[in-house]
């Protein structure tokens, strides 16, 4: 597997620098990736009887390590198109095998609307958090999968989508809407090969180009309505909200402030007395899918930035999920830290703890956990034969778009 | 079609001037803001007499070509505030980043001093007092550098050399005698690479009262061509990067909150080395800036005036015409024009008459310099100025486009024979 991925690496770098003609046209070559690898320890209060709690011993964690290529390049029209190739490492628990495609896709791009069909991100949330990674938060940062009973992040975030998104503003604002096909699995959680369209999501939203993210206080704000056919016994449909604001406290480009705050609503598409303590369900990934819930997020973030460059970052995020109907709830508190050794090279720490409530802790057998991560991360991102600009470029949406 | 050389008395003596010059005997020489043959007079060979005994070691004359007296043509600067002037000629020059055609079908963000490109050609008159009035209508800093004039030095417009940057929705008042006079130019000096090259600068033309190339000559059109090489793609990418970069420290201005570390600029190498002794990495440090080689552009347009071909004007002449046309190098490359069928004069460099005119047919230009050529019409037809790096005849890569344009005679629309067509990909 490894030597594959090489080859195509190797053949997808040398399809984008070549010149084999002078009138060929090579593609403009974008390659990203992150080497994340965290220690992690971990401390669980079981509500067994005897009430102990359990230590698991110091874990070396590399999920979500991603390379992710991008390839465009402008069409006779001037539109652009590409495509898009990524992978991660997930974690092993996960069975998802040694590597996870996360994104194969091609997309059609203009200034005003962008189409991409194949896998990549569900869009399943309004905004994203300052946390080591997405699954430390994916029980209340995301509209969760209603056909998956797998205990893996990868199946809540990505998906097979047909997406088109309207660009009004320069690109600040975006109507998207996506069909979706999202994983399906059986009751242990193994995938099964149901690849049909099963849900569909529209989500309206604002914000500020990264180039000019402090330049405004409202940094991101929009609201989203998602739905997966789920065709339950009087249910057909789970349906939820999304909505979500991120504002700079301080505008200060070199020790800015943000605040975010998130609010996802599921309507739920199971009978609520079906997800009592008595029915259980609400003890596996899918039950607390289908759940009726109210999930809200929030984070502050310290960023110091000396010279304009990132060096320091304090974040907390704190998470609250109540199970409607029922006296199940949970809550998170993600602090974390991270220094920026050189550019792209960040060592941090991060302490999580993690509540469940009432009907949850029994169900799930334990009240609280803590858990603690040192991290070191290498990340990058390069663009080879950059011939064109993008929408977000400030010349572009200040000085008149060049396509 | 005649092809013979359209000689004149003038024309012959001049050349055969030169043969003589080669032979060590004597060049033309500037006096009294003249150029004169030498050996025409007996005041003449006089002076010819003198400045050799003055220039003259051991047998050996230094500058044989010397006018007499020529280090001693500059005339003194004069600071604007002791200048005793009733009048001044007043220009308005903005900068503002628009969106440049250079070939039909591709356009670009450039920095464009008064919104065209190459900026507007001013023509003083020399000894003349100028205040220009210089406004930033873009969100970044800049300079205007008055390349080639002899003005007081807080008026050069180097950036934390004579003066603060230009900072954005200001105005610069440059105050400053035009001396002396000829062929200059003008750029902006801050970011030079990317602000000078993309596309701030043009020609400032110093007139003088009596035109020895003038009377030289008897020119009866003067042409301005201003030589550009153009990195679109590495324009693109820090045009967007300095955007970025200059809103965030406008807001740290604004709250004066801005320090030497985050501009990079220091007060002494003392404060500088502090700053590093502190853990301040300096931005040329490769844990900084791998990225943005500036030294290493990758140039993909070239042009004439703002255009390539086959955009660019063509230089009009009649049969037994002579024409100047003033070469100025705005960009970063050289670039070696030539002329097809026919031999030009060339008659000033940087701005400065020569000694003596050269007959050449190809002429080098590098960045910052400026040339001015004589071209007599004897030879009618249609014929190629280039440059004869033709990797600068390009557009994008593609042959023919870039610096490229043609000599035509105005008698040409009556010719039965070929006339040229555009080609855009051989």
């Amino acid at each position: 597997m490894t030597s594959r991925l090489a080859t195509l690496i190797l053949l997808l770098l040398a399809g984008a620098a070549s010149h084999a003609s002078a009138q060929e046209s090579s593609a403009r070559f974008t390659m990203a990736g992150t080497g994340l690898v965290s220690l992690n320890l971990r401390r669980t209060t079981d509500l067994a009887p005897g009430g102990g709690g359990s230590d698991q011993g110091v874990v070396p964690d590399f999920s979500d390590t991603y390379l992710l290529l991008r390839l465009d390049r402008q069409l006779y029209t001037n539109h652009r198109a590409g495509m898009v190739l990524g992978f991660l490492f997930p974690d092993a628990e996960t069975g998802l095998g040694d590597v996870f495609y996360n994104q194969i896709n091609v997309f059609y791009d203009t200034r005003t609307f962008r189409g991409t069909l194949g896998r990549t991100r569900l869009e399943n949330f309004a905004l994203e958090f300052p946390t080591l990674r997405e699954e430390d938060l994916l029980e209340y940062g995301f509209v969760l999968n209603g056909f998956s009973n797998a205990d893996n992040s990868e199946f809540n975030r990505y998906g097979n989508v047909a997406r088109t998104e309207l660009f009004g503003m320069g690109g600040r604002v975006s109507l998207r809407a996506q069909a979706s096909s999202w994983t399906v699995t059986d009751g242990a959680g193994e995938r099964l090969n149901d690849f049909d369209v099963n849900a569909g999501s529209t989500f309206l939203g604002y914000r500020l180009p990264e180039t000019i993210r402090y330049s405004g206080v409202v940094r991101e704000a929009g609201f989203g309505f998602h739905t997966q056919k789920v065709d339950l016994p009087g249910n057909e449909w789970l349906n939820a909200l999304s909505a979500g604001l991120a504002v700079n406290l301080s505008r200060h480009p070199l020790r800015n402030v943000e605040l975010r705050s998130q609010l996802i609503y599921s309507a739920g598409a199971e009978d609520s007395a079906r997800l009592s303590v008595g029915a259980g369900t609400l003890a596996t990934p899918l039950g607390r899918a289908l759940a009726e819930s109210t999930a809200v997020v929030a984070s502050l973030r310290f960023l110091r930035r000396p010279y304009q460059l990132d060096r320091f970052q304090a974040a907390v995020t704190v998470a609250y999920k109540a199970f409607n109907g029922t006296d199940a709830s949970q809550m998170t508190l993600v602090p974390n830290v991270f220094f920026q050794l050189g550019q792209g090279v960040d060592v941090g720490l991060q302490y999580q703890y993690e509540r469940f409530a009432d009907e949850l802790a029994t169900l799930l057998g334990q009240s609280r956990s803590h858990s603690v991560k040192f991290v070191l991360a290498f990340s990058f991102q390069s663009m080879f034969n950059d011939y064109f600009g993008d929408r977000d470029d400030i010349l572009n949406f200040e000085h008149g778009y060049i396509p | 079609m005649p092809n013979e050389k359209e000689g004149s008395t003038t024309k012959v003596d001049r050349k055969g001037f030169l043969q003589t010059s080669v032979l060590g005997v004597a060049g033309a020489v500037v006096a009294g803001g003249r150029l004169t043959l030498p050996g025409g007079s007996a005041a003449n060979t006089t002076r010819d007499a003198e400045v050799k005994a003055a220039s003259t070691k051991g047998g050996i004359r230094a500058w044989p070509d010397r006018p007499e007296g020529w280090w001693r043509n500059q005339k003194p600067v004069i600071h604007p505030a002791a200048a005793a002037v009733q009048s001044f000629r007043e220009i308005e020059i903005d900068v503002q980043i628009i969106q440049h055609e250079v070939v039909p079908g591709y356009t670009f963000h450039v920095l464009a001093f008064n919104g065209q490109v190459p900026g507007p050609e001013l023509r003083l008159q020399e000894g003349e007092w100028v205040k220009v009035y210089f406004t930033n209508r873009t969100e970044l800093m800049h300079t205007i550098h008055w390349h080639g004039v002899d003005l007081q030095y807080e008026q050069d417009g180097v950036p934390y050399t004579t003066q603060n940057p230009l900072m954005p929705n200001m105005t610069f008042e440059y105050t400053f005698q035009a001396i002396p006079a000829g062929t200059r130019f003008y750029h902006c000096h801050f970011g030079t690479p990317l602000h000078m090259q993309h596309a701030m600068h043009g020609a400032l033309v110093i007139e003088p009262e009596q035109d020895p190339i003038k009377e030289e000559f008897g020119y009866s059109r003067d042409y301005t061509l201003v030589l550009e090489s153009f990195a679109t793609n590495d324009a693109r990418d820090d045009l967007n990067f300095m955007l970025e970069r200059m809103k965030q420290r406008m807001w740290l201005m604004a709250e004066g909150g801005v320090d030497e570390e985050t501009l990079a600029v220091f007060e002494s190498e003392e404060t500088l080395r502090e700053a590093i002794e502190n853990g301040w990495d300096p931005p040329y440090l490769p844990n900084r800036n791998q990225k943005r080689e500036r030294a290493g552009l990758d140039y993909n347009f070239f042009a004439i005036n703002g255009k390539a071909y086959p955009l660019t004007e063509p230089i009009m002449i009649r049969r037994g015409e002579t024409i100047r046309v003033r070469l100025v190098n705005g960009g970063g490359l050289m670039h070696h024009m030539h002329l097809h069928g026919h031999q030009f004069w060339q008659v000033a460099e940087d701005g400065n008459v020569l000694s003596s005119p050269l007959q050449i047919n190809t002429i080098a230009i590098g960045p910052g310099k400026t040339a001015d050529i004589i071209i007599e019409g004897y030879n009618p037809g249609y014929w190629t100025f280039h440059d004869h790096d033709t990797s600068r005849v390009t557009n994008n890569g593609m042959y023919p486009g870039g610096i490229l344009t043609m000599l035509v005679y105005e008698e040409m629309d009556d010719y039965d024979g070929y006339h040229p067509k555009i080609a855009l990909d051989e």
